[in-house]
């Protein structure tokens, strides 16, 4: 019995993550806030943490909405806010969910 | 990509199996999507049966006539309900549902669809005892079409493209037609500025929660008390979310109480704003993360805040049957109902 697939096409290149660095050294580290409660404290430290062990650097810390204000963590980064990341940083710290 | 498979035989079980380990499905037993069956489906719709009709994330699938009748035919939709489920694909795309978002969440939110007008009678929705249950092949297959499409062309399997914590039974089948025969007002749609026949109404949200009443006597202050009452958890989205709607599905003996005592539409959703509240105060110390306008931010501790930024997020309708059970229908919050007409 033949019978149809229920998925269909994909519409838009999903986003995917860029290859990780070789290494981390003199490199810049952003934190995109994402807006769950902690996720700033623990993506800050973690970002501190590379930083000390690796030789790169702090170099942005952001909120995801318009210029860099909060936003709610239902809703996708600001343009402006992705834009700044992608000029001032070289590896991205963020996260989704809780 | 595939367009068919080959399944060994015809059979439930073959299919199921066939399905099962694709990772396609929901885990009940599928109505096998044959050529003729979807053919069947789509002389329900006009239009390019390839044509997008919209993307849906995380998986970005793209909707089209083919693939929502696919996923209908599988549910075990009637034809003649076809353009019922085409409308509420349409919804879930528009971008105030955010959809992406409704996947993403560990919040155990699901599409409620509430079909209103001419088509519930046509083609057999139950909008009255029992309403949200079971027993009903149009309410239930209709559903079940959406979460079928929501699995497979958006991607959303619990786990990967839906992070729901726990999940809920509502994420099998969540369809309810409007009892505008018993309703005292418009119907819903009406209300809202959408006057064709027929047409589906989107409402990403929690399950019904019920309130009952037996002992008002009719009085309308009394069941409209409850009815706020149950929208006061500070376990809800909309304690934290001044966007976020309420969906009040009132039953016909409730909502002629209330019609009785000169209560509009409009009326119920001012007096459920006015009495749904709590002190802001309460709310900062559960909630650090507020997504509140401006006036309800810069309120003193002690000024009690509604539920819901504006009356208006508070939407009124009629179902069900015999009986004093009403039910309210919180939101996930950062998404918007939707309501369509019903084209084909």
């Amino acid at each position: 019995m033949q019978v149809y697939t229920p998925e269909g096409l994909i519409g838009q290149a999903q986003a995917r993550r860029a290859a990780s660095p070789a290494s981390l050294a003199g490199l810049r580290i952003a934190v995109l806030d994402n807006g769950k409660p902690n996720a700033a404290l623990v993506m800050t430290r973690l970002a501190e943490t590379l930083a000390a062990r690796t030789g790169a650097r702090l170099s942005l810390l952001t909120k995801k909405g318009p210029h860099g204000q909060s936003a709610n963590a239902a809703i996708p980064a600001a343009a402006d806010t992705i834009a700044r990341v992608h000029a001032e940083a070289d590896v991205v710290i963020t996260g989704s969910a809780d | 990509m595939d367009t068919f498979i080959e399944v060994e035989e015809d059979s439930p079980e073959a299919l199921l199996k066939a399905y099962a380990a694709r990772g396609w499905g929901d885990g009940l037993p599928l109505v096998a999507p044959t050529p003729e069956r979807v053919e069947r489906m789509l002389a329900f719709a006009a239009g390019d049966p390839d044509e997008s009709l919209g993307v849906l994330p995380p998986r970005s699938g793209v909707i089209t006539r083919r693939m929502t009748a696919v996923n209908a035919v599988l549910a075990g939709c009637a034809p003649e309900v076809f353009p019922v489920v085409l409308g509420a694909a349409r919804a879930l795309a528009q971008p105030q549902v955010n959809i992406g978002g409704i996947n993403a969440t560990t919040h155990p939110v699901a599409p409620l669809l509430i079909v209103s007008g001419d088509v519930v009678a046509q083609c057999g929705f139950n909008a009255g005892a029992g309403a949200f249950g079971p027993g009903n092949r149009a309410n239930a297959t209709v559903g079940r079409a959406v979460r079928l499409i929501l699995l497979h062309i958006a991607g959303a399997r619990p786990g990967e493209g839906d992070a729901s914590t726990q999940g809920g039974p509502a994420k099998y089948t969540y369809c309810v037609a409007e009892n505008t025969a018993d309703s005292p007002w418009e119907s819903y749609p009406r209300s809202r500025g959408v006057m064709s026949a027929s047409a589906v109404t989107v409402h990403c949200g929690e399950g019904p929660h019920n309130v009952h009443d037996m002992e008002a006597e009719g009085r309308a202050d009394l069941i409209l008390d409850k009815l706020a009452s149950a929208m006061t958890s500070l376990g809800m989205n909309n304690a934290c979310i001044g966007q976020g709607e309420f969906f009040v599905t009132l039953c016909p003996e409730h909502a002629k109480n209330i019609a009785a005592a000169s209560f509009t539409r409009d009326d119920v959703s001012s007096y459920l704003y006015e009495h749904a509240r709590h002190p802001a105060g309460l709310l900062r110390k559960h909630f650090r993360s507020r997504a509140w306008p401006a006036w309800m931010r810069s309120s003193a501790d002690d000024a009690m805040l509604p539920m819901t930024a504006h009356p208006g997020n508070i939407r009124v309708l009629v179902v069900g049957g015999p009986g004093k059970h009403s039910s309210i229908i919180p939101s996930w919050g950062m998404t918007a109902s939707v309501t369509l007409p019903i084209e084909g």
